[in-house]
């Protein structure tokens, strides 16, 4: 009975910390959970990449131009523009804009040659 | 109480006015004050504001050549081509085909305008009727531009969700069907989404060709692009 109420002072001590940590830095941790809607490509950068092996054709990868998508359209749009970059790339293969990167041959597709249209006054 | 910290501050500050007052400003103060007009030729603030149009900065480019140009005397070879680079970077802006203010005055100008009565101009699709099809029919927007593979991936991408909330629907699933629903929505929206701005890319990608041919029509020095 002593060891589980002094263990359970010990839980509660650490809870009260780390609540008290996240609460005074909440801004400095580039937490996932901190932004929800980028989780799926955090998720999918640093988990899910680096175990599938394929890599994207594209120069920015389709990752982050997911990122680059979000942050400057928010996740609705920012959505919609992954989607479009994930849908054209079929037909951008065949006949796009190729450019050497690292090495290696892609196809040059930035952000800016699908989104300003968006921007149009 | 005070007077230790009044002794803190200012221990602090003298050394800091007397340090500013000696060398001037901050090294960090000077590093973001913009570089003074006079110091650049009119070549080099022209080049400069080429490549900020090429790197997609073109209100900053309008902006950096029509004050170039403002300073520089009329008649300068240098002001006129700031002025004309400036009213084109905003026509590339706007996708107009029409200069505002054009003045015939200048070679640059004359041969522009040679060009600009000769070229054929590239016809401008409607972006709404891609938009339409691909809401009717998840695929069939990218299918009218042409772009079969594409139109492939939208629909391989939309019809089985459209199949799998219908499914749901006729089991009535609930929150399933629900759930399904607003997937498949968020799915075809983007696809619309996908064929509209495909659209307007192929339609500035004209524009972009004609364009380019005005600029290079005006034997103007660089390339912002």
């Amino acid at each position: 009975m002593r060891v589980s109420v002094r263990m359970g002072v010990g839980i509660y001590i650490i809870l009260a910390v780390s609540a008290f940590v996240l609460a005074l830095g909440w801004k400095y941790f580039a937490l996932p959970a901190s932004s929800p809607h980028l989780f799926g490509i955090h998720f999918y950068q640093h988990v899910v990449g680096d175990l599938d092996g394929r890599s994207c054709p594209a120069y920015p990868v389709c990752s982050v131009y997911a990122r680059q998508a979000q942050a400057a359209h928010g996740w609705l749009v920012g959505s919609w523009l992954m989607m479009d970059r994930l849908i054209h790339e079929s037909d951008d293969l065949q006949h796009g804009t190729w450019i050497v990167f690292e090495g290696e041959k892609r196809l040059y597709d930035p952000l800016s040659r699908n989104d300003f249209w968006l921007k149009k006054e | 109480m005070k007077t230790p910290l009044f002794f803190a501050v200012a221990m602090f500050l003298v050394p800091v006015i007397v340090h500013a007052s000696s060398h001037g400003l901050p090294q960090t103060l000077l590093e973001s004050t913009p570089q003074a007009m006079p110091q650049s030729t009119p070549q080099e603030v022209y080049e400069q504001a080429i490549d900020m149009a090429a790197s997609g900065h073109e209100k900053e480019a309008i902006a950096h050549l029509q004050g170039a140009a403002a300073v520089l005397s009329v008649g300068d070879i240098w002001q006129e081509r700031m002025a004309l680079a400036a009213m084109f970077i905003d026509m590339r802006q706007h996708q107009d085909f029409e200069p505002k203010q054009f003045d015939h005055h200048s070679t640059h100008a004359r041969l522009a305008g040679a060009y600009l009565k000769g070229s054929a101009r590239p016809e401008a699709k409607n972006s709404w009727l891609p938009g339409v099809l691909a809401s009717i029919f998840p695929g069939a927007g990218h299918a009218w531009q042409g772009r079969w593979r594409d139109a492939w991936v939208a629909a391989l991408m939309v019809w089985p969700m459209i199949i799998l909330t219908l499914w749901a629907a006729r089991r009535r699933m609930g929150p399933v069907t629900l759930f399904f629903a607003m997937i498949t929505a968020w799915l075809w929206s983007g696809s619309v989404f996908s064929a509209v701005s495909l659209a307007e890319r192929g339609a500035f990608d004209l524009y972009l060709g004609w364009w380019q041919g005005l600029w290079q029509a005006s034997a103007l020095p660089g390339r912002p692009w």
